[in-house]
């Protein structure tokens, strides 16, 4: 069989596979196994093993346990609730300004946590029954919680942008860097969004009461304070990190503990929670890891059989793109495999074909591989709230309140999948959103 | 027969249990050698030159050692773009089938980390770096969760064919 | 003759860029001259297996050939600590050879393997020399080493940080970031060659002229069943374009290294005073003593290095 034939039954073997519905991890790993000895016989046995210790090379991978115990923590520390109430006080008079304020709140959650999953429960646990309460569009403010939550892969801190930086071998110190500015514009956009449906609409948004806005200047400002947290955990985590003062795993083991600390300081720490986000750790982690295990075997036979230049070969030479159609088909693949896949496992599988492939294009950008990276985290984030399979999508289906139903889920997510759409295009003409602030710091 | 397998069953879903507790604690020393290795370095200007490889090696008896109990958990992701829609006793049918995937792509592990665990010992195999530190008892603690991984599939099998047969029997 | 070809899977330590250098080259020709009776597909670092487990590959059969130094691949062999970066082991790189085929390493070398089960060794050849490289704490002075956070191989390490040069633990591929971080203050991993082909030359300023080693020993195994399934012509083939690469080698770092120092303008060269430098070399005996130690066979390879060193003085001009 030719590398191309081989490629091809590894990866209708694995879709099949995961159709069934059994365990992703075990699906990909399972192909990977079976390939490797069908193609090098008893002797590979150990190759889906030793993908364990090509993990050891991958420092940055130690700090997605550290990430995801700082987003537990930071979200069941009482931060949240205190940001909830100042974005109310302050943003509660605009057009939509509870649904504005909100996407403003997933900002600053996402500077302080490097997943989505926080966003999103503090979203539906706090946010979504307010706005509910105060008769709020629920496909709306649906879509906000869930399209803001994903902030936080693009958002630096970012656990997306550790492994992509894993695998193309970047310094993730300037992709975190890359993603500020088009996080904050996506962020824009979504608000853009939600003041011109609100001002076209307004019964999407009804006005808040004047009495339960009425408060003392004294007080409105001492709401602020509830600001002070977050950012003295974003400067202490990415402030020490980007100054090279810290290395990364040093900055996530530092943010971490101040997550820690801050729950302490709201009196909201106890055995019950250390042990609670220790479990949770524990089982987003094994979840990442076993993932990342069997979609490295998958790689290596991938590898092994020179899929990457049978790739090659088809874009350029065969079909003889130009750089900038295979970016857009490359960005295409991806929304449409995270559609299906999980991000890691896409990732992982991907990347090795991709990546090399990408740093040989011409594209006249500088931190080419930063901004290419920054194309493929959005991408992520589509893939997380799109059907039939994506992160945000599941956990809101058993986080949102009761009245709000599996269509409105699926109905609120399509404007802004669209604009996360838009956002890649926009990043397409102008590369310099993204790398603007890398070559500023790095030169 | 049936109370065998259940006792098989819980004893099982216990040890997964315990171990997992046991593993849950390990993020407390992961974040403890760090700040050490930050505080060693900042502020006393030593440089530790086993911590990385103790972080390391505590990350993966984290994710091994929480390998049982995810399964049992239902912690791993699935593509349920079919599954979904399917009753539960149709969700049983075809895991019961499909779990053997699971198993073999775990046996292959376990074949391949007893043979690699083999070549550790009998070369005192070692990282190498200055600390270089022996690779035999992880491998060891690797191997022993890989096999009670398959020993919690086998569980989780059998569960799904209780679930088959109450299904048939109503 | 429709004979399906031989097929070899050959994994080396080195990534893509250098691997054009030191392996590329030799497969290329060995498939052209082999003529479609063999192929040698190369896989380069971490690919098929991660470099830790390589030589463990090697023997089970996953690869078929290997090429690296025994350090970094941590070879079950006795000599193994000679492989890769030994201080002081030689001063240039025809050194390596002449040890080789004058003073009997390569005995000591075929006999150490000939224990190994189901692996065969072919050849060692010179690869570059060792320097110190820092961002900017430039070294003048032995006392400069003191205090340094230094990447690097790790009985160099070892060595020098007798002079209070602390050897910092940090993956391969973060080095750049740690470098530009300041994380660490230098690499001594390489020589001038390879600070220049990696990037690593546009963060460093400073290049430490004195060489802490002439040139690393690295060398090429392969798995016995494959090697005996392999036709007398087509094993005599795969030896000379060894030999082959072991040429190029040897005279691409030569030649490139006095090139960089000369023409290279990223980084400053400086260098430690004669005298202290003579101390290092001095010192460097008393941890060869140390390393004799450990077993018998390390000793004999110690004793060869010793008498070399003192031939190569007596000689004079131009061999020191
Ligand atoms: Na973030
Ligand atoms: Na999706």
């Amino acid at each position: 069989m030719s590398p191309e034939a081989i490629a091809l039954v590894m990866f209708a073997g694995m879709i099949v596979l995961m159709l069934t519905g059994q365990r992703i991890f075990a699906m990909i790993g399972a192909v990977a196994a079976a390939s490797a000895l069908a193609l090098y016989g008893n002797s590979a046995a150990e190759l889906p093993f030793n993908a364990v210790f090509k993990l050891f090379s991958w420092y940055a991978l130690l700090t997605l346990p550290l990430f995801i115990f700082m987003g537990h923590m930071m979200a069941k520390s009482g931060i949240a609730e205190d940001l909830y109430r100042m974005m109310h006080v302050w943003c509660g008079k605009l057009p939509g300004g509870l649904a504005m304020g909100t996407i403003f709140l997933m900002v600053i959650i996402s500077a302080i946590n490097g997943l989505s999953v926080a966003g999103l429960a503090i979203g539906s646990a706090i946010a979504l029954p307010e706005m509910l309460r105060r008769g709020y569009d629920k496909v709306l403010i649906t879509g906000v919680v869930q399209g803001g939550s994903t902030l936080g892969i693009l958002l630096p801190p970012s656990v997306v942008m550790v492994l992509f930086s894993v695998i193309a071998r970047q310094p993730v110190s300037e992709l975190w860097l890359a993603g500020v500015l088009p996080g904050l514009m996506m962020a824009a956009v979504f608000a853009i969004y939600v003041y011109v449906r609100v001002k076209l609409n307004p019964s999407l948004a009804p006005k808040l009461s004047d009495e339960e806005l009425n408060m003392p200047l004294r007080e409105k400002i001492l709401l602020l304070k509830a600001g002070i947290a977050p950012v003295v955990i974003f400067l202490l985590m990415i402030g020490l990190f980007v100054m090279g003062y810290t290395n990364l795993l040093e900055s996530s083991a530092v943010g971490a503990t101040a997550a820690t600390v801050a729950a302490a300081w709201k009196r909201r720490l106890n055995f019950k929670l250390l042990v609670e986000a220790a479990h949770e750790t524990m089982s987003v982690t094994a979840m990442f890891m076993w993932i990342v295990l069997g979609a490295l075997a998958f790689s290596a036979v991938f590898d092994g059989i020179g899929a990457v230049r049978a790739i090659e070969n088809i874009f350029i030479h065969n079909w003889e793109l130009s750089p900038w159609a295979v970016i857009i088909l490359m960005q295409l693949s991806f929304i449409v495999m995270g559609m299906f896949l999980d991000d890691t496992a896409m990732l992982v599988i991907v990347a090795p074909l991709y990546i090399p492939l990408v740093q040989r294009l011409d594209l006249g950008i500088d931190h080419q591989m930063a901004w290419f990276g920054i194309l493929y985290t959005i991408t992520c984030q589509i893939a997380y709230v799109t059907p039939p399979f994506g992160y945000n999508l599941f956990l809101m289906r058993g986080m949102a309140p009761k009245e709000i139903t599996l269509i409105d889920i699926y109905r609120s997510i399509i404007p802004f999948a669209l604009m996360m759409v838009l956002c890649i295009v926009l990043l397409m003409i102008f590369p310099q959103i993204a790398t603007w602030l890398p070559s500023y710091f790095r030169g | 027969m049936k109370s065998l397998v259940q006792g098989y069953i819980r004893v099982m879903d216990g040890l997964a249990e315990w171990i997992g507790r046991f593993a849950m604690c390990l993020i407390y020393v992961m974040i403890a050698v760090l700040l050490f290795d930050v505080f060693s370095d900042k502020a006393l200007g030593k440089v530790q030159n086993w911590t990385l490889e103790t972080a390391q090696f505590t990350l993966a008896a984290f994710y091994f050692l929480a390998g049982p109990k995810t399964l049992k958990d239902e912690g791993h992701v699935r593509l349920d773009l079919i599954y979904s829609h399917l009753s539960p006793r149709g969700r049983a049918i075809i895991d019961s089938i499909t779990i053997w995937i699971v198993i073999f792509y775990l046996g292959v592990l376990l074949w391949g980390g007893i043979s690699s665990l083999h070549y550790s010992w009998i070369t005192n195999q070692r990282l190498p770096s200055l600390w270089a530190p022996s690779l035999v008892p992880i491998k060891v603690l690797m191997n022993v969760c890989i096999a009670l991984m398959i020993l919690q599939c086998i569980a989780i099998f059998f569960r799904d064919v209780l679930r088959i047969r109450e299904g048939d029997a109503r | 003759r429709a004979q399906a070809p031989i097929r070899w899977r050959l994994q080396t330590y080195a990534g893509p860029s250098l691997g054009e250098h030191v392996i590329k080259r030799q497969v290329d020709a060995f498939n052209a001259a082999a003529n479609g009776e063999m192929e040698i597909e190369l896989y380069y670092a971490d690919q098929l297996v991660p470099t830790s487990e390589l030589f463990r590959a090697l023997q089970n059969g996953t690869l078929d050939a290997i090429q690296s130094d025994e350090a970094t691949m941590a070879a079950p062999v006795d000599i193994s600590v000679f492989g890769g970066y030994f201080p002081f082991a030689s001063r240039f790189s025809p050194d390596v050879g002449a040890m080789f085929m004058y003073y009997g390493l390569d005995e000591i070398w075929k006999e150490a393997y000939a224990d190994i089960e189901n692996v065969t060794y072919l050849s060692t050849g010179a690869w570059d020399p060792l320097h110190i490289f820092t961002v900017n704490k430039p070294i003048r002075s032995l006392a400069d080493l003191n205090g340094l956070r230094v990447f690097g191989v790790p009985t160099a390490g070892r060595f020098l940080s007798r002079y209070g040069l602390i050897p910092v633990t940090v993956p391969w591929d973060d080095v750049e970031v740690a470098l530009r971080t300041g994380d660490l203050d230098g690499v001594a991993w390489c020589g001038f060659t390879e600070m220049y082909a990696m990037g690593w030359a546009d963060i460093c300023k400073y290049a430490l002229a004195n060489s802490i080693t002439g040139a690393w020993f690295g060398s090429y195994y392969v798995n016995t069943q494959s090697w005996e399934k392999v036709p007398p012509h087509l094993q005599q083939l795969y030896r000379s374009t060894i030999d082959q690469s072991h040429y190029y080698r040897l005279i691409w770092y030569w030649g490139g290294e006095a090139k960089l120092r000369v023409e290279g303008e990223k980084m400053e060269l400086t260098e430690i005073p004669s005298q202290e430098w003579a101390q290092v070399v001095k010192d460097a005996q008393s941890f060869w003593d140390e390393v004799a130690q450990e077993s018998p066979r390390a000793a004999r390879v110690v004793e060869i290095f010793k008498k070399y060193a003192s031939d190569m003085e007596k000689a004079g001009y131009p061999y020191r």
